[in-house]
């Protein structure tokens, strides 16, 4: 991946602290951007920088709730030009449809549709003219049961990346979407709840991703040299969504 | 990008985006054999080190040729491009049958024999990634260029087959679609036509057309380990041209 040598090379990955987004801060700083991690956890974030500056990176750590609109307009005032924004940070849970009360379907929303829009509109704005921003949606997005609430918001940034990428595109700056897959994140592999083996044998490879998958196919959304790629979800789930939602 | 010392074959490799490929894999260490029925610019590739075959994809005999030059560089083959194509036409009241088989016999017999060809040099490696390209014209609705369009909707469906059953082998099939590019070809019918220029620059949320660069990238990523975990997928790489016409705001 090519070095980024412009001034604007600066970066904000949110939920950067765990899981996918610490892998998507750790491989933004190895391609030459300044990540600004920013999660609703400091100290996690704190660790997260704590591995850039280790690999010789640079990073720096925001404490931010990215449901709080004035703090997120706040960082991206005080961060200056940006050239990347990843919205990383989300949240999940499962609950079966006749369970479901609609503020669990507004929470959902809050943190996975709604922040994202705060923060595009605040970064788009801190981009001028030339940039990306990619968001993290799932390949729940194509319909999956027991969590509606999540795959529905999920979807949601389907079509809001879709349309953000055509109203951008004049601007030279380049909305996409990655749907993870079954991604093996420290969490996954803490949940008593889940049969890993079982999801394993759902995958035409045999094998989860890692969040290293993910975080490469960010790295290459966000390069200049994806630059003439806008407006696309990028399924990023080894296979299992062939045969549609349910798998092969 | 991880295509160092990997070898990969790419088809169409004279032409615009096969050329882009092959010279972006060599600038980034892979061992390339180019092939394309086209031996002059073949010649410029050679130059800088990559090994050149001159062959036609209509050839039942291509894959025989290949696994020879395979065998004698003594390395498994790791990557396939299925860059070789033609494309042009009207629609289908104007095509005629002779006209569908020759889109046919290029864009679809020829890239599927070369398929399995790379399938079997990849089963036994234990692994492998190829490549195919498609075009936003398998994707939506398009003036013209029925012929065409089918075949690349035949390269599309071939994609997803090809993951679903070569998946627990370690090969992964993927697909970019191109939108409108910039090639010596094309460069001069984007330049005096008006409604392409309108329809494909003017109205294209990018408000360009692509380079070869821009999908010799995208291949080269899919190619590659770091996209390990996608297979079955097809990358627009199209300027967001696909996803719906934006015309400037003067004309809305
Ligand atoms: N792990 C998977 O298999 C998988 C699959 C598909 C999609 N995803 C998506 O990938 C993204 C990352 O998931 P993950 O598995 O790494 O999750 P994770 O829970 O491990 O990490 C999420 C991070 O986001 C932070 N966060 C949550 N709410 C926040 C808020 N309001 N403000 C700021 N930060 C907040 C958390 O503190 C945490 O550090 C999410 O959008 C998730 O929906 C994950
Ligand atoms: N340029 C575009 O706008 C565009 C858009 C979408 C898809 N594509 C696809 O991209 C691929 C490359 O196209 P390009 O634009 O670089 O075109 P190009 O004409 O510049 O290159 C195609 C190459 O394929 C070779 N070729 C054609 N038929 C062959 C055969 N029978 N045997 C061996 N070689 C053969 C040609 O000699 C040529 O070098 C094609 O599959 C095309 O359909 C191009």
């Amino acid at each position: 991946m090519a070095q980024h040598t412009t001034e604007a090379n600066v970066a904000i990955v949110t939920g950067g602290g765990a899981g996918i987004g610490r892998a998507i801060s750790l491989h933004l700083a190895e391609a030459g951007h300044r990540v600004i991690v920013a999660d609703l956890n400091g100290a996690m974030a704190e660790e997260t920088v704590a591995l850039i500056t280790a690999a010789g990176g640079q990073g720096q750590a925001e404490t931010l709730d990215i449901t709080d609109e004035k703090a997120v307009a706040a960082m991206i005032e005080r961060v200056g030009p940006l050239r990347c924004l990843v919205n990383n940070a989300g949240i999940f849970n499962v609950k079966p449809f006749d369970a479901l009360e609609a503020e669990d379907f507004r929470r959902m929303y809050e943190v996975n549709v709604v922040a994202m829009f705060s923060l595009c509109q605040c970064a788009a704005a801190a981009m001028g003219q030339g940039g990306a921003i990619v968001n993290i949606a799932s390949r729940a997005m194509l319909g999956s049961a027991q969590y509606i609430h999540y795959a529905t918001s999920k979807a949601a940034v389907g079509g809001f990346t879709r349309s953000l990428a055509l109203e951008l595109a004049p601007k030279g700056i380049t909305v996409n979407a990655v749907a993870p897959g079954v991604i093996e994140t420290d969490m996954l592999r803490a949940r008593s709840d889940t049969n890993l083996d079982a999801l394993r044998a759902l995958q035409p490879g045999g094998t989860l991703g890692t969040p290293d998958d993910i975080a490469a196919a960010v790295a290459f959304l966000a390069a200049p040299q994806a630059g003439f790629i806008t407006g696309q979800t990028l399924l990023v789930d080894g296979g299992r969504s062939l045969g549609g939602a349910l798998g092969i | 990008m991880t295509v160092e010392n990997k070898l990969a074959l790419i088809t169409g490799a004279a032409g615009g985006i096969g050329r882009a490929t092959a010279e972006l894999f060599a600038a980034r260490g892979a061992q390339v054999i180019a092939v394309d029925r086209d031996a002059a610019p073949l010649q410029e590739l050679a130059q800088s080190g990559i090994t050149t075959i001159i062959g036609d994809m209509t050839d039942p005999a291509l894959p025989e040729t290949l696994a020879e030059e395979i065998t004698r560089i003594g390395k498994p083959l790791a990557i396939l491009v299925n860059n070789a194509g033609i494309g042009g036409g009207g629609r289908l009241d104007q095509t005629s049958d002779e006209e569908l088989r020759r889109y046919m016999e290029v864009n679809v017999v020829g890239l599927f024999r070369l398929a399995r060809f790379a399938v079997g040099q990849m089963q036994a490696a234990g692994g492998g990634s190829i490549v195919n390209v498609a075009s936003i014209y398998a994707e939506v609705g398009a003036q013209n260029s029925s012929g065409y369009s089918a075949s690349k909707g035949a390269v599309a469906a071939l994609t997803r087959q090809m993951a679903t059953d070569y998946g627990p082998e370690g090969i992964r099939v993927n697909a970019v679609a191109p939108g409108l590019i910039e090639t010596p070809l094309t460069a001069e019918r984007i330049r005096t036509e008006a409604w392409r220029h309108e329809i494909f620059v003017e109205q294209s949320p990018m408000r360009r057309v692509g380079q070869p660069q821009d999908v010799a990238q995208a291949i080269a990523f899919l190619a590659s380990d770091e996209a390990a975990f996608i297979s079955g997928e097809s990358l627009r790489v199209d300027g967001g041209w696909a996803m719906g016409r934006y015309p400037r705001e003067a004309q809305i």
